[in-house]
């Protein structure tokens, strides 16, 4: 857990707990993936969301909150809301890990098709939801936009949290120890989570295009980095101080 | 696009897996007994052979990796932040 100004703290495996609300924000669940490519006709064996929703409960029940609040992609398309042979849909799964909390769903770009199938479920729909200073949006918005709002969130002493970018780096270390990490990416009136779904390994932010649309709205010399190792958040260090230390050790192999 | 960019994602490995299975399973049965039909003959040879390379490489990468892998990578973690402490830190 890292512990950030105003009672904010960056939690595995990629959630943002804010005390003083009581309130759990999560991004980019993607669930229903493989319902969804499935449907899509891609030959894949029916995989379930368990990781994901192991991931969740454990969330619930170390931090019980009192408002969850999704900042984008709760699904990751239509499918997720078909019933699945005996048994229900991965939407309702999920949706049944919220029972007794005040659930809001900010749409992402993967769920805005689903807004009538979450309305019909009781489930509150926005474009930003307002927690205390904070402001959670999906982070779909042109980079110009973003900044802007980020203005705003410093005025207010507060946050943007956005998902979308599913922010990751690539660790490497003696022989056999490399792997890209889930990867949280937050600087001065700004949060970018990482996906919380375990099929989306990320976009290694070491990698200056992936990281373009990111650093548009924080650049990489205020951009504070930290990777998810099982239950643990490590601070890696300020990104352009991350890739000027892998660089001085040579050529990176992708 | 996740071959080309995550080769070893748990859905791609899922669907090898299914091919194998559903597949190309019972091809190579039907192929690996018609090898062990045939008379074999072990020959020892003074140096590797080209073709074990690649089997050679598999053995070897496997026995690279370490038992906690978790351990290492917050290991790999704090050394990294170490150094872009050193480069400039926050």
């Amino acid at each position: 857990m890292i512990a950030l100004a105003g009672g904010v703290s960056l939690r595995s495996p990629g959630a943002l707990f804010i005390e003083a609300e009581g309130a759990l924000v999560v991004a980019d669940l993607h669930a229903g993936y493989v319902d969804t490519l499935r449907h899509r006709g891609h030959a894949l064996p029916p995989v379930s969301d368990e990781g994901l929703l192991r991931a969740l409960d454990a969330l619930l029940a170390s931090l019980a909150p009192r408002r969850v609040v999704v900042a984008g992609d709760l699904v990751h398309g239509a499918a997720a809301a078909h019933q699945r042979v005996g048994g229900e849909s991965a939407l309702d799964a999920l949706l049944a890990r919220f029972e007794g909390r005040a659930l809001e769903v900010v749409l992402g770009n993967h769920d805005r098709a689903l807004t009538g199938a979450l309305a019909s479920r009781g489930v509150t729909v926005r474009d930003e939801a307002v927690v205390g200073p904070h402001r959670v949006r999906h982070g779909d918005e042109a980079p110009e936009a973003l900044l802007a709002m980020r203005g705003e969130a410093c005025a207010r002493r507060g946050y943007l949290v956005v998902g979308h970018h599913h922010p990751a780096l690539r660790l490497t270390g003696g022989p056999g120890v490399r792997a890209r990490l889930p990867a949280f990416a937050w600087g001065e009136g700004f949060i970018a989570l990482p996906a919380l779904s375990p099929f989306a390994l990320g976009s290694d932010l070491l990698r200056r295009d992936y990281a373009a649309a990111l650093e548009a709205v924080l650049p990489a010399r205020e951009m504070e980095t930290a990777v998810v190792i099982g239950e643990e958040v490590r601070r890696t260090g300020r990104l352009d101080a991350v890739r000027g230390a892998i660089s001085s050790r040579g050529p990176r192999r992708r | 696009m996740l071959r080309k960019h995550d080769p070893e994602h748990v859905l791609l490995r899922a669907q090898r897996h299914t091919l194998w299975t559903s597949l190309e399973g019972p091809r190579a049965e039907s192929t690996l007994a018609d090898r062990a039909a045939r008379r074999w003959v072990r020959v020892v040879t003074g140096a590797p052979s080209p073709l074990a390379v690649p089997a050679m490489a598999a053995v070897a990468r496997d026995s690279l990796r370490p038992d906690d892998l978790e351990a290492s990578l917050l290991e790999a973690a704090s050394a990294l932040y170490a150094r872009s402490l050193a480069h400039g830190g926050p």
